[in-house]
C-alpha cells in the first residue's frame, strides 16, 4: 500500500482511494463551471471577407476575398477561392503556378548548438561573387520545373564552395536569406485593429498620420473603451479609429464618428474589420456641426425615458444629417421618469437610422438625447490637422464628468498647448503628455540583441479625465 | 467598476453613492482607491474629508476638505486609474505593457483569456473590460492569500461574473485540462514561463495568441526557444516604454530679448532712399517689440507701427514640452507568439 507521499498523481484512482485531506492535490481538480461562449465566427475566411496577406513575414497587403476573384503575389495571379474556408493564420507556399498549403511551424534553430560543436571563424573567408556554382539560368529551370523552395535551397548549399567553411551562425543567416528569396510563403492574417494599423504604418503611414500600432493600443486603453461605452471619435485616419473602437465595443454601446465640414471623410478601413450586423449597428456618423446642434436641441428637452419607442425611420429620413426636430424628440421623451435612464441601450433592432456613408448610419433621436443628457463616456481625437486646443475645448462639454479622453498628434507642440489650455481652464485632471517608445528584440540562442533598426516615432498622446461642473 | 458595461444596478451612474468605489485624485502622482462609507473620514495631506460630503456629488467633482485648506477630485474608477492607484502587492505591469498585451492577444467581447499569476489583479481588470460581457477571464495564482484577496476585490467591484480566480501552481501543474483548446489568449507573468509553454499550446485555440512577460533576457531566451519547439509562429519580443513630457511656461519677452552686444548698428543711410538723415530706430524696424513695450505705454501712437502693434501677445507665456528628467528604463520584455495553424 503506497503512502500518501508516494501517491502517483498520474493515476486518478489511487488519489480517490486515499481521500483528499493529506493526499497530494489531484493533477487536475479544476472544474469548469462557467458557460463559455460559442467560438466566435470570424476565425475562418468566408466569401467576401477582408484579409491581410503576409508575404515572407516582410510585406503585408489587404485583400477582399471573392470566390471568383484573384490573389496576386509578385507577378503571379492565383484564384482566391482557395482561401475560402481556410482558417486565419494558415500559410501557403508558391510552387510553380500553384498555392500549396504550408506548415509554418519552424524547425528549431540549432545554430548555437552546431557552433559549440564546431568552433570556427571567418578569418579565411573572402567575399566574392563566384562562390555559387549554379547559374541564374539553372535556378530558373528549377523554379519552372516546380521544385519547392526547400529543394532549390538545398541545391544552392550543395553547390556553394564557401558554405561549409562558414560559422554555424553565418550558415543560418545564409539559409534564411535564401529562404526569403526563393521560397514565397504567404500567410493569411486576421484583420484586427493591430494588424490593420501595422499594415498601413508600413505601407502608407501618411494615411494614418504615422500612428503606430502600440500608440493605437494605448489610446484604446486610455479611453476606457469597452462593451457598453458611448464613445465620441473624431478622426481622419480613414476609419481606423472608428473600427478599432467598434471592435472593442463588441456590438454593445455606440461610437459616434464625427467630422469637420459637411461631408464625411473616407472610412474604407472600417470594411477591413469584417464586422457583422451587430458591430456595424453600433457605429454612427454625424458632422460636428450637426452633432452640436442636435445635442443643444435634445438638451432643451426632458431626459429620455427608459424603453422609449423605437425611432420612426421616416422621421430619421427627414432629419438625416440635420438636427432631429424638437417635436419628435419631445414625443419620445414624454411620459417617462427623467432620471430613470441608466444607460441600458435599446436593442440593436430598434436602433434604426438612415444609412449615411456605405453601411454607417446616422444616430437616432434617442441616442442624441442620451448623449445630450448623459454625455459620452469617453473621446478619441485623432485628427492632427485640427488644432487640438480648440477642438478639445469644443468637444469637452459633450463628455460626461470624469470621462477619459485621448488626443493623438504626430507633432508634440500642439498637444503641449492643448495640455496647457486644459490646465488653465481647469477642465481636466490627470493630464499626461507622452510618447510611446517601442523596440523589437531578436531572440536567438547566442544571438540575442535588439534589432538593428527600429521605428523612430509612433506619434504623441495627450490623455486626461474631464472634471465636473465645467460648462 | 466597469460603469459603462451594462450598468443594470445603477440608476444614476454619474453620482457618488454610499458603497461606491471612487478614485481620489490628489495629484498626478497621488491617487487612492476609496470605498465610500457614510460616516467615515478620508485623511490626506490636503486635509480631512468627510465621506458624507461626497455622497450625491457628481463623479469628476472637486471637493474641499474641512477647514478649506485643500481639495481633491473624485474620479470614477477605470482599469487605468485602478492600476495607477492600487496598493502594490506584487510588481505590476503599467499601462504601456497592459495595452500592448490586450492588443496583441486580440481580445474583444466574447473572448476567453487565461492568466497566471494574478498578482494584484491590475492586468486582470483590463482583461475583464476587454472580454466582458460574454467572455471570461480565468486567472491563476499560486499564493492562496493573494488569490483570496483578488477574489474578494473582484466581488467588491462587481466583476465576479466575468472572472474566475483559482489557486493553482501553473508552473508545476500547467493549465487545467478542462480549458484545453478554449483560450483565445494566454498571458504569463511567472519566473519560469518556459516550463508552461507546452500547456499553453494545449490551452490555446489555433491562431490564438500567447504572451509572456519577463524582466530578464535569460528568461526570454528560454521561453522563445520553448515556443519555437511547441508549435508557435510569429514569435516576437518587444520592449515598450512611455516617455513622458512636462510643461514649462516661459515668458516670451525674456526669450526674445537680445543683448545690446548682439544688436545691429543703426542701418547705414541709403543714398537713393532717404533724404535728410537717419531714420528712427522704430521706422527701421530694428527695435525689439518687447523693448518698445517696456519703454512706452500700449496706447502710444506708435502702437500701430510694426513692432509694437500687439503688446499683450508679446508678453504672453510660451509653453514648452520638456521630457521628464527621470524616466522608467525597463519593466520587462513582452514575448508574443501565435499558435500555428496547420493544414
Amino acid at each position: 500500500m503506497e503512502s500518501a507521499d508516494e501517491t502517483n498523481i498520474a493515476d486518478p484512482s489511487k488519489v480517490e482511494a486515499l481521500g483528499t485531506a493529506s493526499a497530494a492535490p489531484a493533477a487536475d481538480d479544476f472544474v469548469l463551471t462557467v458557460p463559455l461562449p460559442e467560438k466566435a465566427d470570424g476565425l475562418v475566411i468566408a466569401d467576401g471577407s477582408s484579409v491581410i496577406i503576409d508575404q515572407n513575414d516582410e510585406r503585408q497587403s489587404f485583400l477582399h476575398v471573392k470566390s471568383d476573384g484573384n490573389l496576386t503575389i509578385g507577378h503571379k495571379t492565383f484564384p482566391a477561392d482557395i482561401l475560402i474556408g481556410t482558417r486565419f493564420g494558415a500559410s501557403f507556399e508558391v510552387i510553380g503556378d500553384k498555392l500549396v498549403p504550408y506548415n509554418k511551424i519552424t524547425v528549431q534553430d540549432s545554430a548555437a548548438q552546431r557552433h559549440a560543436e564546431r568552433q570556427c571563424d571567418n578569418r579565411n573567408l573572402v567575399d566574392g561573387d563566384n562562390a555559387q556554382t549554379l547559374s541564374e539560368g539553372d535556378i530558373e529551370e528549377m523554379q519552372k520545373s516546380g521544385q519547392s523552395g526547400a529543394e532549390i535551397i538545398n541545391a544552392l548549399v550543395a553547390n556553394s564552395t564557401t558554405f561549409a567553411a562558414k560559422t554555424a551562425f553565418s550558415q543560418e543567416k545564409y539559409l534564411k536569406k535564401k529562404k526569403r528569396k526563393y521560397c514565397t510563403i504567404i500567410t493569411v492574417l486576421r484583420p484586427t485593429h493591430r494588424t490593420i494599423c501595422k499594415t498601413l504604418f508600413a505601407k502608407s503611414p501618411y494615411r494614418i498620420h504615422h500612428l503606430r500600432h502600440d500608440a493605437l493600443a494605448l489610446m484604446l486603453n486610455m479611453s476606457n473603451v469597452g462593451a457598453g461605452a458611448r464613445v465620441l471619435v473624431v478622426e481622419t485616419c480613414g476609419g481606423l479609429i472608428t473600427g478599432s473602437v467598434a471592435e472593442r465595443l463588441g456590438g454593445h454601446g455606440v461610437v459616434c464618428a464625427s467630422y469637420e465640414g459637411e461631408k464625411p471623410p473616407a472610412r474604407d478601413l472600417v470594411r477591413y474589420f469584417n464586422f457583422d450586423e451587430a458591430h456595424m449597428s453600433s457605429i454612427t456618423s454625424l458632422s460636428l456641426q450637426a452633432l452640436r446642434h442636435g445635442l443643444a436641441q435634445a438638451a432643451a428637452n426632458p431626459a429620455p425615458a427608459q424603453g422609449a419607442e423605437p425611432v420612426d425611420a421616416a422621421q430619421e429620413a427627414a432629419g438625416m444629417e440635420a438636427t432631429a426636430s424638437s417635436d419628435s424628440a419631445a414625443e419620445d421623451a414624454r411620459g417617462g421618469n427623467p432620471g430613470a435612464s441608466c444607460g441600458t441601450e435599446p436593442p440593436a433592432s430598434s436602433r434604426q437610422g438612415v444609412k449615411v456613408s456605405g453601411r454607417i448610419r446616422a444616430p437616432s433621436t434617442d441616442e442624441l438625447a442620451t448623449w445630450a443628457h448623459e454625455g459620452f463616456s469617453s473621446m478619441l481625437l485623432v485628427a492632427p490637422q485640427l488644432e487640438p486646443a480648440a477642438a478639445v475645448a469644443a468637444l469637452m462639454p459633450m463628455l460626461q464628468p470624469s470621462a477619459p479622453f485621448v488626443v493623438f498628434s504626430n507633432y508634440l507642440q500642439p498637444l503641449a498647448e492643448c495640455m496647457q489650455d486644459c490646465q488653465l481652464r481647469k477642465v481636466a485632471v490627470g493630464l499626461q503628455l507622452s510618447e510611446p517608445w517601442m523596440r523589437i528584440q531578436q531572440v536567438l540562442p547566442m544571438r540575442t540583441h535588439p534589432m538593428m533598426s527600429m521605428s523612430g516615432t509612433g506619434g504623441y498622446l495627450l490623455c486626461g479625465t474631464r472634471t465636473a461642473g465645467v460648462s | 467598476m466597469l460603469r459603462t458595461t451594462l450598468c443594470e444596478q445603477q440608476q444614476s451612474p454619474l453620482t457618488v453613492k454610499d458603497g461606491d468605489l471612487v478614485i481620489v485624485y490628489e495629484s498626478h502622482d497621488r491617487m487612492k482607491p476609496v470605498y465610500v462609507t457614510a460616516g467615515k473620514i478620508y485623511g490626506s495631506k490636503f486635509g480631512n474629508f468627510s465621506h458624507d460630503d461626497w455622497i450625491g456629488k457628481s463623479f469628476g467633482s472637486k471637493v474641499t476638505g474641512k477647514g478649506r485648506k485643500g481639495w481633491v477630485h473624485l474620479l470614477a474608477p477605470t482599469p487605468e486609474l485602478w492600476t495607477l492607484s492600487l496598493t502594490h502587492r506584487t510588481q505590476i505591469l503599467y499601462i504601456a505593457d497592459i495595452s500592448l498585451v490586450v492588443s496583441y492577444l486580440q481580445l474583444r467581447p466574447g473572448c476567453v483569456v487565461l492568466e497566471s499569476g494574478t498578482g494584484s489583479g491590475s492586468l486582470t481588470t483590463s482583461f475583464i473590460r476587454a472580454v466582458a460581457p460574454e467572455g471570461h477571464v480565468f486567472t491563476f495564482e499560486f499564493h492562496a492569500g493573494r488569490a483570496q484577496t483578488a477574489r474578494e476585490e473582484f466581488e467588491r467591484n462587481k466583476l465576479s461574473k466575468y472572472v474566475t480566480v483559482t489557486t493553482r501552481d501553473i508552473e508545476g501543474q500547467g493549465f487545467p485540462e478542462a480549458l484545453a483548446g478554449k483560450a483565445d489568449g494566454v498571458f504569463l507573468d511567472l519566473p519560469g514561463p518556459w516550463k508552461v509553454v507546452p500547456s499553453v499550446a494545449k490551452s490555446l485555440r489555433p491562431d490564438g495568441v500567447f504572451c509572456s512577460f519577463s524582466p530578464c533576457v535569460e528568461q526570454v531566451q528560454k521561453t522563445c526557444e520553448a515556443m519555437a519547439a511547441n508549435g508557435f509562429v510569429d514569435i516576437e519580443t518587444i520592449e515598450i516604454l512611455l516617455r513622458e513630457y512636462e510643461l514649462d511656461r516661459v515668458d516670451r519677452a525674456p526669450l526674445k530679448r537680445i543683448s545690446a552686444d548682439l544688436k545691429e548698428e543703426d542701418a547705414p543711410p541709403n543714398a537713393a532712399g532717404i533724404a535728410g538723415g537717419k531714420r528712427t530706430r522704430e521706422e527701421a524696424g530694428l527695435d525689439e517689440p518687447a523693448k518698445a513695450n517696456a519703454e512706452e505705454p500700449p496706447k502710444a501712437s506708435q502702437a500701430s507701427k510694426a513692432g509694437a502693434s500687439k503688446p499683450k501677445e508679446e508678453t504672453a507665456k510660451m509653453v514648452f514640452p520638456r521630457p521628464r528628467e527621470t524616466a522608467r528604463g525597463h519593466t520587462g520584455y513582452l514575448s508574443f507568439g501565435k499558435l500555428g495553424v496547420v493544414g
